[in-house]
């Protein structure tokens, strides 16, 4: 992903320039934003490489990334930092997709009430059996930050849906 | 899918993975035409945190919402061939379309004679889409020429129906292409499809270019077809199915050997006055398919007497009509031969039998005219399901004396 980053600094910038939806938080906040993203091929000195292009033709079956990240502008260090992302509508969760340095991943299955590693992710089956969940039928995503985030300090956690 | 931090015996877990992958795989191919189009997906991410051990307010952050595209897609599949005789008309050819796009579609239907691997070209082709008033063709009720808001992942029966050339022999084809073409008009709110029912809609373009944030891009995804001018991506899709030209090839032998005369009896004949010949005539029915025999009629020569009764002469002296052996009985002056066991006039499970000639059963005689009536002579029976039917493969012949004069 780091050779990608530039380009995404850049999108940031322009959709942030283009768009309100994004507003800067107010200092003595964590400032968060969060976008959409495409995962294409483009040739680059003559090398086929893949780049992140904010989503443009979007059908069912296309994988789309979606992407948070946090600054911290309290003046202070942040902590116990939970982030908790329902999967988007009409979209189901790429296994093995999610990101985020320094986090514990965890997934849910009931809407949010429990989350579970997923491997411990457990559907009730017929007949009082269970079964180990789909990633297809995980509803929510949920990161928890591994201690302080420091003054002036970022992150950034994603993961991959495609569109059912 | 993670493989450790599990207890069970390895095989056991080795099952479950492969259950679980098939079952992911399923949920895949669920996905086949997929989120209709127009919907707007956005998502949205929320953070806690503390500051010096008190909870903040969450902050919630949402991505700029896109909206799913027009996924152009579909299949046309064949059905089963058609066997045809030639010269038949509204002979049909079956096909399904299949919308796999994510929205309502009309679809255009265009056939077409396949150049190369066939023997002939079936003529005045239409496809017509299934009405859903009665199941199969119906000339009555299936007469639209194009799919009229097929609904997404559904899929149509199609009829090509075509007429077939007299002049085709048994085991000749006819390859038939359709092409279907969507169509539609995309002038809903942001751009979604709008229903044009009883008319096939606009022809699609796909969206050049960027995306148009906020509204319905059009994008191609459709393999290419069979038949020419159908490309991948291209919002049409094509396949062929096949006319087999199906039909009885018969063959009439007719043979004759000179069996005896009154000087050399059976040893060298010769064709002098009072020698018998023995006739065959022989039908064959070498085609695929089963005939119908109705008449053959044979005018003998006005210097040939026929042989009432059949004889089987041995010498000389038993070359004659009065004199020689019937070989069946007096009066019995034809037989007939089957290649099969079946019913022969009055006889069952017969593969020869004797017809009269001097009563009306089938097989006369009336001046020099001899008059085979064969629904008569090969009835019904429970290998023929009709009178005079004469199967693929069958041969039936007809046996005869004359006498020169």
């Amino acid at each position: 992903m780091s050779p990608l980053i530039p380009h995404r600094v850049l999108f940031i910038a322009a959709l942030l320039s283009v768009f309100s939806l994004n507003a800067f938080a107010a200092p003595g906040e964590v400032e968060m934003n969060s976008f959409a993203e495409r995962e294409v091929m483009v040739v680059k000195n003559g090398k086929k490489v893949s780049e992140l292009r904010p989503v443009d033709k979007a059908v069912p079956g296309d994988e789309i990334i979606y992407t948070t990240r946090f600054k911290n502008l309290t003046g202070k260090p942040a902590g116990r930092i939970v982030i908790s992302n329902p999967v988007p509508n009409s979209s189901v969760y790429v296994a093995n997709s999610a990101r985020g340095n320094n986090t514990a991943i965890t997934f849910s299955v009931d809407g949010g009430k429990s989350f579970a590693a997923a491997d411990k992710l457990i559907i009730q089956a017929k007949e009082g059996k269970t079964r180990p969940a789909l990633p297809a039928e995980y509803t929510h995503i949920r990161w928890t930050y591994k201690g302080d985030l420091g003054v002036g300090k970022s992150g950034e956690i994603s993961f991959r849906a495609a569109i059912k | 899918m993670k493989t450790k931090a599990r207890s069970s015996p390895s095989n056991i877990k080795l099952t479950a993975l492969l259950v679980a992958g098939l079952m992911f795989g399923a949920a895949q191919n669920a996905l086949a035409a997929g989120t209709a189009a127009g919907t707007s997906i956005s998502n949205t991410a929320t953070l806690a945190y503390e500051v010096l051990g008190v909870p903040q307010t969450d902050k919630t952050a949402s991505s700029t919402p896109f909206v799913v595209d027009e996924k152009i897609n579909l299949t046309v599949a064949n059905g089963v061939s058609t066997n045809v005789v030639p010269g038949a008309s509204t002979q049909v050819l079956l096909f399904t379309v299949t919308n796999n796009a994510n929205s309502p579609l009309d679809f255009n239907l265009a056939t077409n004679q396949v150049a190369a691997g066939d023997q002939f070209d079936a003529t005045a082709c239409t496809a017509y889409a299934e009405s859903g008033a009665t199941a199969g063709y119906q000339s009555a009720q299936d007469t639209a020429t194009f799919i009229d808001e097929l609904a997404i992942d559904t899929g149509i029966n199609v009829y090509v129906v075509c007429s077939i050339p007299a002049d085709r022999v048994d085991s000749d084809i006819a390859l038939v292409g359709l092409t279907a073409t969507a169509r539609g008009d995309f002038t809903g709110v942001n751009g979604v499809y709008a229903a044009t029912v009883g008319t096939a809609g606009a022809a699609i373009t796909a969206t050049a270019g960027a995306d148009t944030v906020g509204t319905v891009d059009i994008v191609f995804s459709d393999v290419a077809g069979t038949e020419a001018g159908d490309a991948a991506s291209d919002a049409k899709h094509s396949d062929r199915n096949t006319y087999s030209v199906v039909t009885a090839a018969l063959t009439v032998t007719k043979t004759a050997t000179l069996v005896c005369d009154p000087t050399n009896g059976v040893t060298n004949p010769k064709n002098i006055p009072g020698a018998i010949t023995k006739w065959t005539i022989a039908v064959t029915n070498s085609g695929s398919a089963d005939a119908t025999l109705t008449t053959v009629s044979d005018t003998l020569s006005a210097t040939l007497a026929h042989d009432a009764n059949l004889v089987v002469p041995t010498n000389a002296a038993t070359c004659d009509t009065a004199a020689g052996t019937a070989e069946s009985a007096a009066n019995a002056g034809f037989k007939v031969t089957s290649s099969v066991a079946r019913d022969i006039g009055g006889n069952a499970a017969a593969t020869s039998a004797f017809f009269t000639t001097n009563t009306a059963d089938g097989l006369d005689i009336a001046g020099q005219v001899i008059t085979a009536t064969y629904a008569t002579i090969l009835p019904s029976d429970a290998g023929h399901t009709s009178n005079g039917l004469l199967k693929s493969g069958e041969t039936v012949s007809i046996i005869f004396n004359t006498v020169v004069q």
